[in-house]
């Protein structure tokens, strides 16, 4: 026999309660993961997008905060693809467009640029410049399914629907993608990006190379900003930063809520093994002994629930991702992120275990045993 | 003390005091009392009289208020590992056994060495011994709840000899017990402290504990009154 199986042993003595308590801690990592997990899995699918691809440079409009509203000469790309450091460059013109009262984000993409090599064709062909074609990723591509449409109408030109693509972005997975002239055209902003995707070649891949190149960059062009890829990411997913303080702030209350629901179940147990304690105390249990005893039965306790917790976050919120209009996330394992829960929660159980310690470690053996 | 009496003593209780501040009342007035080594003593009186407390008194588990206690010529009070003065010479039983439910027999008679984090085999063959040598080796794997209540006791006793204690304090051991039971259980500390020179301390209300014990000590309103 050793204290780990005493332990096991003593927690599902009481099957019931070890259920109930165990099953209440799962339900608040849930949430916990479920609140956290969203924004994170939106942030990396976000970031993505130009890590995957290996964008080093994003280039727009001067001053301009909103990515939607950033517009500048597509031009421009011909002239960065000449700088020495460049190994392509492509301009992006990005609109929002409303189908069924959702919001389905199209991509203009200029031709023959790194820009089509970061998704895989999976049916059909490519769109061809010059023709009302386009491809949509693999998750418009069962919405657009169950409405049995092949076509698609912006503005007031009609794209026929050559092809469907799988990205490693969530954005895209779920967006339109067309020849950059053909979205120009249905928009009417002939000529126009709304930024430019810059790909280093891997000699000038180091922060310094990077840092570098933009001063060039910033000669060369004046008329545009041009800004890291990975602060671009960092600017446009604020947002997501903020929800995520506010989810972060809502999982430290749950887990609070956790912990004092395990510190009284933890109670309720020193009060009904009061006497097995004293008599462990008086056949020569060092008081640590004790403390340690429950500290660690809070520990597994909180251990199990926790992983549970994990395991049925992930599942539920890769269901409502699937449920929803979000449903291109997919739910990250990231092990920062489930440290984070980890770490919250491990610290709760400790508080939870140090509440009956304290109150054993500051009884008299002799007055339990003897009833008084 | 003299070295001889060192030698020959267990305990040697000196003007012993114990005042309760909280119900404001002595449990022990000016007890003086020596336990040989090896002695079957039985301490007799009235409920409430102070017969636990100073079974408590001799354990460390309570610290006096008057007087002084020696341990084989050490003062009680001088030794500052009291859990572990507990640990390596006294076992005890009590009257209601204590035992954790949920649990086996043997994992029960365990629990003493199990503040290590671990129980060695040898200590487990050890337990196992002792409870066949109480006659409940077939009982090694029944949870403590569905025994009788001699048997309880007995592995309250088996679990109290785990350590090998220089001395067994026996609260009202047979309280809850029917007679016959009583008696087992009697005749095996009886046997205990003969086969192995271990020393023990009963508090009884039973009057055939005479049988057993060397010398009965009287205590009545906190006093002995008669050793």
């Amino acid at each position: 026999m050793n204290i780990a199986y005493f332990l096991f042993k003593d927690i599902f003595r009481k099957k019931l309660r070890a259920f109930l308590t165990i099953f209440g801690i799962s339900i608040g990592v849930c949430v916990c993961i479920i609140m956290l997990g969203i924004g994170e899995s939106i942030k990396h699918s976000f970031k993505d997008v130009y890590g995957k691809r290996q964008i080093d440079i994003v280039v727009q409009e001067n001053d301009q905060l909103s990515i939607l509203l950033s517009r500048l000469d597509a031009q421009v790309a011909r002239q960065i693809r000449a700088l020495g450091a460049v190994e392509d460059a492509g301009s992006v013109l990005l609109y929002i467009h409303q189908m069924n009262k959702a919001a389905v984000p199209v991509f203009g993409w200029e031709p023959d640029t790194f820009l089509f090599e970061g998704v895989e064709l999976i049916q059909g062909r490519r769109p061809v410049a010059g023709k009302n074609e386009a491809m949509v990723g693999i998750v418009l591509k069962r919405v657009l399914d169950k409405e049995g449409q092949t076509q698609i109408k912006i503005k007031d030109q009609i794209f026929d629907l050559v092809g469907v693509f799988k990205s490693s972005s969530p954005f895209e997975q779920s967006a339109i993608v067309m020849p950059l002239g053909g979205l120009q055209d249905a928009l009417r902003q002939e000529g126009q990006a709304s930024f430019i995707n810059v790909k280093l070649k891997s000699a000038f891949r180091s922060d310094e190379a990077i840092e570098g190149v933009l001063k060039e960059m910033e000669i060369a062009l004046p008329k545009v900003s041009a800004m890291r890829a990975d602060a671009f990411v960092a600017e446009k997913t604020k947002f997501i930063v903020m929800g995520e303080q506010f989810s972060f702030l809502v999982s430290l209350i749950t887990i609070i809520a956790v912990a004092l629901g395990l510190a009284n179940t933890m109670v309720t147990s020193s009060f009904e093994k009061k006497k097995f304690l004293s008599i462990l105390l008086a056949i020569g249990w060092p008081k640590i002994a004790i403390a340690v005893l429950f500290i660690c039965e809070s520990l597994v306790v909180a251990f199990i629930g926790g992983a549970l917790g994990i395991l049925m976050g992930f599942k539920v919120t890769a269901y409502i991702f699937s449920m929803t209009s979000i449903q291109a996330f997919v739910p990250e394992l990231s092990l920062v992120f489930i440290l984070k829960i980890v770490v919250m929660l491990l610290t709760g159980a400790l508080f939870a275990g140090l509440v009956p310690a304290w109150i054993t470690l500051n009884s008299n053996p002799v007055e339990v045993i003897r009833g008084e | 003390m003299n070295k001889e009496e060192d030698v020959k003593n267990l305990f040697q209780a000196v003007n012993l005091g114990k005042y309760y501040p909280l119900t404001r009342s002595h449990a022990l007035w000016d007890v003086s009392l020596a336990i040989e080594k090896g002695e079957f003593v039985g301490i007799k009186g009235p409920s409430g009289c102070g017969k636990s407390t100073l079974l408590y008194l001799l354990s460390g588990l309570l610290v006096p208020t008057a007087g002084k206690i020696f341990y084989q010529g050490k003062l009680l009070s001088r030794i500052r590992d009291k859990v572990g003065y507990r640990r390596r010479n006294i076992g005890f039983v009590f009257q209601d056994f204590y035992l954790y439910p949920g649990f086996t027999v043997l994992e029960n008679v365990l629990f003493p060495c199990l503040y290590r984090g671990f129980v060695q085999t040898s200590i487990r063959k050890k337990a196992k011994t002792l409870l066949e040598g109480l006659h409940m080796g077939h009982k090694i794997d029944t949870p403590v709840q569905v025994l009788s209540a001699g048997e309880r006791q007995r592995a309250c006793i088996a679990r109290a000899l785990l350590n090998d204690p220089q001395c067994i304090l026996a609260d009202e051991p047979t309280g809850n017990l029917d007679s016959h039971n009583g008696q087992i259980i009697l005749e095996m500390l009886k046997k205990i402290n003969t086969q192995h020179q271990t020393t023990v301390i009963l508090v009884t209300h039973e009057e055939r504990v005479s049988t057993y014990a060397h010398r009965l000590i009287h205590i009545i309103d906190g006093k002995v009154q008669q050793a």
